[in-house]
């Protein structure tokens, strides 16, 4: 197990350098644009944009930048940003609870229906109450989250003049209510989808497991089925659920690009979207790094989650 | 539906959500007590009428007769007194600032720089006219040298300056570090015309100029919003500072901002003009999306909302009616489509042939649902200089295929060869026009032409500045404050770079650069005139279409607002929030 982990985790700095290696090459290819153009803006002179170059060193041979970014990386400077020349790691940081209370209602709202409603789908199955679950499974899966976002927007204000607040974040814990205001409504229609998805594996996952032996044992000794359910059928379900969930929690930790623009939260997908746009290469480097990191570490926690779950799942 | 089609439907983006929302959820059956929701169906789509307009009022069918009129609306007369001067007025801001700093910055600089910073003087773009601000005279007794005489004013009340008065030695610094700056004007004014500068006192401030330039006071250069703020000394060696916090000596005081976003900005009770502003503070909240910021402008949360076109304005005023003021201008941003100069495009004809083909009407339909006006070089909203519409009638708004198609015949124009149209995808806009420039292109003068999208940067860098087009190139103009700007094209040499069209020819070229020296306004407006005339006889491979009108809907508690100024109606200080 400790070898496993070891073995893992020293994987990681051979793919971020893998990854720095072509993010970098990316986006200095001849068809990805120039940052000077873009940030000297429409009808600049080439002197002015040759001085942009010059200050950003974008006029130095690539190998050079290579090294230099890479330098600065290893002893924790990330360098500062194109647009702005602020440095990058505060201009993250300062995103990261945003992004973070998205990530965890998303989730929590999205695995919380996603699988109560797999559960009660499976235990009534074929009963009215699947039919209707089922239909909002395939409803949350074929609508696309960006939609259901816009709407969110629209129809309050056609109906009732209402519209979500705006015009910034507001801290969890000392505005409460605000905050929740906030990020409630969103969080709970991007989590539809992932609800959706989950539902429709819980159900088909605790429909297996409720054919068991061992199920049909549990119930012949007359246990509740609340406990056959929750304590013998459910944990044996788990696994795919939290392989899901963790695809998820990775997703999500990059930003919710589209929950953040719908919504103008000016969270780390935001900044990420408009540094691609500005060629903001400090920052884009970065974030392509920190993201492959991040995916690793957590496949690796999901990997693990399935020893705590399933006793017979052993890594060596 | 195909994809020619697509453009023609008068369907709006809201009807659309809500036509798939209705029928997605009643499908769905999940939220039911739906009905009655829709109130305005059966109303007639267009503007009601029922919204009062501004003293603009809305324009009619796009032609050069309903164009609205670019008349200032006076700031009504009221009682001071009864004015609540402490509401504050909210606006969107529809990205978020990389920086608050506004030397490392355009947009950030720009909205500073009407309301943290003060200036000398503003030009009126409707009237080319120079207002004086801080400056109370301004004397050029050669075109080489002119002399600015600034009246009193204090910084705002936080270390470094804490409440300092300006001086001229500030305006001096603020000027040499805009100078300096690579990011914050795109003009060569600052390095090529202007010499040096001296303040012989603390009240005066003298500019000795390199070269003549007739357009030194004008927002492009001199006058521009950003790069002519005036910033403490302390300030202006150090533009770092920045970074943290803002310091001028503008009406609003800076305040606070979220990561570049929200900016919220509150009066400055020293302001030299006694009494104003009008509001108590100024604040943006960042809405990205326009149907997020068509709700929240709805629901209050905005005071003021910018129509993308007539069917959003439309549907808004319908659904508010008299609540909600419609203030209608003509925008500058010109509709251009770009053919080569050289190879197949390099005879005349083939490029008049163009200029035949393009049928300005159905673009104004189709693009604006008729909110806009037909363009010569330089727009109407330059009432000065541009050429008048009878004029422009008979030559560049000239639409005839069958011609087209014979001159394109007697050129030998080979209609077998696909060329393309190049566009950029950073708005939807682009990639709508382009498809009516190939349709039009196909269908009028049978030339076979595809479209070709690539992102803004590469567009940019590559199509436009390095010419690598093989045809056209289609954009809307900047919105530029001064009509010089827009002739720029007509010179071999653009910003540094060869002609971006390859169009090389000696009479325009030097008629652009003389025109600069012409000090006399009225012999300057002559040859800005006959400037456009030639480049209709040559035509010049940049084809102006159309500008839209621009709708900018207010919740009509929003009192004092001023029309028809350009980006210099923001120095407005009389705006305020009647409720």
């Amino acid at each position: 197990m400790r070898r496993y982990i070891i073995r893992r985790l020293l994987a990681l700095p051979m793919i971020a350098a893998a990854v720095s290696v072509i993010t970098f090459a990316v986006l200095r290819s001849p068809w990805a644009g120039d940052p000077a153009v873009l940030l000297a803006g429409q009808g600049a002179s080439t002197d002015q944009i040759a001085g942009i170059r010059h200050t950003l060193g974008l006029d130095r041979p690539i190998v050079v930048q290579f090294g230099d970014w890479i330098g600065h990386l290893l002893r924790g400077d990330f360098g500062r940003t194109f647009r702005g020349q602020q440095p990058v790691w505060p201009e993250i940081t300062r995103r990261l609870p945003i992004t973070f209370e998205i990530m965890a209602l998303a989730v929590l709202f999205g695995t919380f229906f996603g699988v109560l409603y797999g559960i009660i789908s499976a235990i009534r199955q074929n009963t009215w109450l699947d039919y209707g679950l089922r239909v909002f499974a395939v409803f949350g899966q074929s609508i696309p989250s960006f939609f259901l976002l816009v709407l969110l927007i629209v129809l309050p204000s056609l109906w009732w003049h209402y519209s979500p607040p705006v015009g910034g974040h507001k801290a969890l814990f000392a505005h409460p209510w605000e905050n929740l205001r906030l990020y409630v409504p969103p969080t709970l229609i991007l989590a539809v989808t992932h609800a959706a998805t989950l539902m429709r594996l819980t159900r088909s996952t605790l429909l297996d497991v409720l054919r068991q032996d061992y199920v049909r044992t549990a119930n012949a000794k007359g246990l509740r089925e609340r406990s056959v359910v929750m304590r013998h059928a459910l944990r044996n379900a788990l696994i795919p659920i939290v392989t899901i969930t963790g695809g998820l929690i990775a997703e999500l930790f990059f930003g919710a690009l589209i929950l953040e623009q719908v919504f103008s939260i000016n969270g780390l997908g935001q900044f990420f979207f408009q540094s691609v746009l500005s060629r903001d290469y400090p920052v884009v480097q970065f974030l392509v790094v920190y993201t492959a990191g991040v995916v690793i570490v957590l496949n690796l926690l999901v990997d693990l989650s399935y020893v705590v779950l399933d006793p017979r799942v052993r890594y060596t | 539906m195909s994809e020619a089609g697509y453009w023609q439907r008068r369907t709006t983006r809201r009807q659309t959500l809500r036509g798939a929302a209705l029928g997605g959820l009643g499908m769905a059956a999940f939220l039911a007590g739906c009905s009655g929701s829709n109130n305005n169906k059966s109303k007639p789509s267009g503007n009601s009428g029922s919204a009062s307009s501004s003293a603009n009022g809305t324009p009619g069918p796009a032609t050069q007769a309903a164009l609205p009129t670019l008349t200032v609306r006076p700031t009504a007369v009221v009682d001071e007194s009864k004015i609540n001067k402490n509401n504050v007025y909210h606006d969107r801001q529809s990205q978020p600032w990389p920086t608050i700093n506004p030397y490392k910055d355009l947009v950030t600089g720009l909205t500073l720089g009407f309301t943290i910073f003060d200036h000398m003087w503003y030009t009126t773009k409707d009237t080319n006219e120079r207002v004086l601000f801080l400056a109370t005279s301004i004397e050029q007794p050669d075109p080489l040298n002119f002399t600015v005489k600034i009246g009193q004013a204090v910084f705002h009340d936080k270390p470094p300056t804490s409440g300092r008065a300006v001086k001229a030695s500030d305006i001096k610094a603020s000027y040499e570090a805009a100078a300096q700056s690579k990011t914050i004007s795109n003009s060569d004014w600052w390095t090529k015309t202007l010499d040096s500068i001296t303040t012989p006192d603390d009240s005066t401030v003298t500019f000795k100029l390199k070269q003549p330039d007739a357009w030194t006071f004008t927002s492009t250069n001199a006058g521009s919003p950003l790069s002519s703020s005036i910033i403490p000394q302390e300030i202006a060696t150090q533009p770092d500072f920045m970074d943290k916090d803002l310091i001028g000596s503008g009406r609003f005081q800076w305040v606070s901002h979220e990561n570049g976003a929200n900016p919220k900005m509150k009066r400055f009770d020293k302001w030299r003009v006694a009494g104003e502003p009008w509001t108590g503070g100024y604040e943006q909240k960042l809405i990205q999306e326009q149907a997020a910021a068509d709700a929240a402008f709805v629901a209050q949360q905005i005071d003021h909302f910018a129509a993308q076109n007539k069917a959003e304005k439309d549907q808004l005023v319908q659904q508010l009616g008299k609540q909600v003021d419609v203030d209608t201008t003509v925008t500058g941003a010109i509709w251009t489509v770009q053919t080569r100069a050289d190879g197949a495009f390099a005879d005349p004809r083939v490029r008049q042939a163009i200029y035949l083909g393009l049928n300005r009407d159905e673009y104004i339909q189709l693009m604006e649902f008729g909110d806009a006006a037909k363009s010569g070089p330089i727009p109407p909203a330059f009432k000065t200089y541009a050429l008048d519409s009878d004029e422009l009638t008979k030559t560049f708004w000239q639409f005839d295929p069958a011609q087209g198609k014979q001159l394109l015949q007697a050129a030998g124009f080979d209609l077998s060869h696909e060329y393309e149209i190049k566009y950029y995808i950073l708005t939807d806009k682009p990639a709508q026009f382009a498809q009516i420039v190939q349709g039009q292109l196909q269908k009028n003068l049978g030339m076979k032409v595809k479209l070709t999208a690539e992102d803004f940067g590469t567009w940019l860098a590559k199509s436009l500045y390095q010419g690598q087009y093989d045809g056209f190139i289609v954009y809307p103009s900047l919105d530029y404050d001064d009509p010089s700007s827009y002739i720029g094209a007509y010179s071999k040499v653009i910003g540094g770079r060869p002609n971006w069209s390859g169009f090389k020819d000696d009479e325009l070229d030097q008629a652009v650069a003389a025109q600069k020296a012409i000090i006399d306004d009225t012999q300057r407006t002559a040859a800005i005139k006959d400037i456009q005339r030639k480049a209709y006889q040559k035509f010049a491979p940049f084809i102006p279409l159309y500008v839209a009108y621009q709708s900018d809907l207010f919740w009509n508690y929003v009192k004092g607002r001023l029309v028809g100024r350009g980006s210099y109606g923001l120095f407005n200080g009389r705006l305020y929030i009647d409720k």
